[in-house]
């Protein structure tokens, strides 16, 4: 199906919409979803509202940017059904600064994607350890394993951004 | 505002299904205990309003994703 953004018309196949049973707070409106990704090798991606075209969210696997993180998801994927580790995927909304630049990573509200059923829920973690901004700086390209780059739930959830002419 | 008394162990329930449960006074700390259905989130208020703030924020970015990688020193892979 067609999604429109504020950079033109992208298709994105219908089967790949995700829809947020648990909003992401702010825009509890907003429902339907597509991943887009950045790129190859790019660890960004689009998270564009299907419904909005003024509201996409920049997005990263939040191990991509804080290796060391491992919140506690059990009673989560409990709820929402992840039984499967490949079914599981996370991602955190990046908050970019462009003058100075400066980026920072939402590492206590990640968005919780059932890859199979393609639901997803932001949810407020209780661990303090993870920040609502952790500052990132510098992506090296060695930090980017390529091997498991990109994680593989994402990935099936991700659709190439197809530009359409016009 | 309806402001209720409760005691120990006592509960408000809000609709048939959210219920709040008085579970301990220390001090100025109280712990309640919430149980509401799953479609309903349950958020700390300063919390919740930090993420939806930071969520504005984030929305508001006009960067795409390639650019970001870019100027955080990634390259594309061909």
């Amino acid at each position: 199906m067609r999604v429109k953004t504020r950079y033109g018309d992208w298709e994105i196949e219908e089967e790949k919409i995700i829809f947020m049973e648990g909003p992401i707070l702010g825009f509890e409106k907003i429902r339907r979803y597509a991943l887009l990704s950045g790129g190859a090798g790019v660890p960004f991606y689009w998270l564009q509202a299907v419904d909005e075209p003024a509201v996409a969210f920049l997005v990263v696997e939040p191990k991509v940017v804080c290796p060391a993180y491992d919140p506690d998801l059990k009673r989560i994927c409990g709820e929402m059904e992840i039984f499967e580790e490949d079914d599981l995927a996370l991602l955190s909304i990046l908050t970019i600064r462009e003058h100075p630049f400066s980026a920072s990573v939402n590492l206590r509200a990640p968005l919780v994607l059932n890859v199979r059923t393609k639901k997803g829920r932001q949810i407020v973690l209780e661990d303090e350890r993870f920040p609502v901004r952790y500052a990132i700086e510098v992506i090296k390209a060695k930090d980017t394993p390529s091997d498991s780059f990109p994680p593989k739930g994402i990935e099936s959830l991700a659709g190439e951004i197809v530009k359409h002419c016009g | 505002m309806l402001i209720l008394t409760r005691r120990l162990g006592e509960k408000v329930m809000i609709g048939d299904a959210v219920s709040i449960t008085i579970l301990e006074i220390r001090g100025n700390q109280v712990k309640i205990g919430i149980e509401a259905p799953r479609e309903v989130p349950v958020h700390r208020e300063e919390v919740y309003r930090l993420v939806k703030e930071q969520n504005e924020l984030a929305a508001a970015v006009i960067m795409d994703p390639l650019s970001v990688w870019q100027r955080m020193g990634g390259k594309e892979r061909k």
